[in-house]
């Protein structure tokens, strides 16, 4: 009986060191140390805290949200499950410049950075104030196309600006 | 922070900002919905507490060995 009793006990204890380690596996993604970083909320995963972000009549909710224990940063991670190989796709790296200016809005943060995490690699993405603009203004458009079943202007909008003069390390597949 | 449920999706503005005619093609819907299921899955896998379910069996699968090779008896 307390060979039973032992096992249990052991069990449960292995149980709960897992579940406390659980949140490290995202702090690993984003490459983030978790003595540096507080993970303010996050839809990876099971039982994390969760927060939908918006502003403008746009909203969503990023994979990770982290706060900087010491410098008070703000780190938006968003996970894409594949490998990098050395290109971001527009609607990833747009996807995650909306989230750092619906962060900054939503959490009155000035220092918000964006990280797009892949299967093997990282992407830093800074925020730009203007394609965010850009992106946000094109609410209404997204609206309307889809009601009439016809884009609006079929242009993509790396064709209207130039999107990346924030972000120029950032390549792209096309 | 709440948003009222007329807030457009951050995944589809993004989207349509990449390709507007590919994005209206298939309705605002996702690309590939089998692409999108797993990725749905490696999401939950990413900081996922363990199985309860795992471990309970896992105990029992352990008990039962110890009763079987006769360790301990019931």
């Amino acid at each position: 009986m307390t060979l039973i009793l032992c096992v249990v006990a052991a069990a449960v204890v292995l149980f709960l060191v897992l579940q406390r380690q659980a949140p490290q596996g995202i702090y690993r993604k984003f490459g983030l140390k978790p003595g540096e970083w507080e993970l303010l909320s996050s839809d990876l995963g099971k039982g994390h805290a969760r927060s939908r972000i918006g502003a403008y009549g746009v909203a969503g909710e990023p994979d990770a949200l982290f706060r900087g224990a010491r410098t008070g940063q703000v780190v938006v991670g968003e996970f894409k499950n594949r490998r990098y190989r050395g290109f971001v796709r527009r609607r990833e790296f747009y996807q995650v410049i909306l989230y750092v200016g619906l962060a900054r809005e939503a959490l009155g943060a000035t220092n918000v950075v964006g990280i797009l995490a892949f299967n093997d690699s990282c992407v830093e993405i800074a925020h730009d104030e203007q394609l965010f603009r850009a992106l946000i203004a094109l609410r209404g458009e997204v609206l309307g196309s889809l009601k009439r079943r016809s884009p609006i202007n079929d242009r993509p909008l790396h064709k209207r600006m130039s999107v990346t003069p924030r972000n120029r390390k950032v390549r792209f597949l096309t | 922070m709440r948003t009222r449920s007329s807030n457009l999706a951050v995944s589809k503005l993004a989207a349509y900002a990449e390709d507007p005619a590919a994005f209206i093609k298939v309705d605002g819907k996702a690309y590939n919905p089998k692409l999108a299921r797993e990725g749905t899955r490696a999401h939950q896998r990413i900081g996922a507490s363990p199985s309860k379910g795992a471990f309970i069996m896992g105990v029992l699968l352990v008990i039962a060995a110890l009763v079987y090779f006769k360790v301990i008896d019931l």
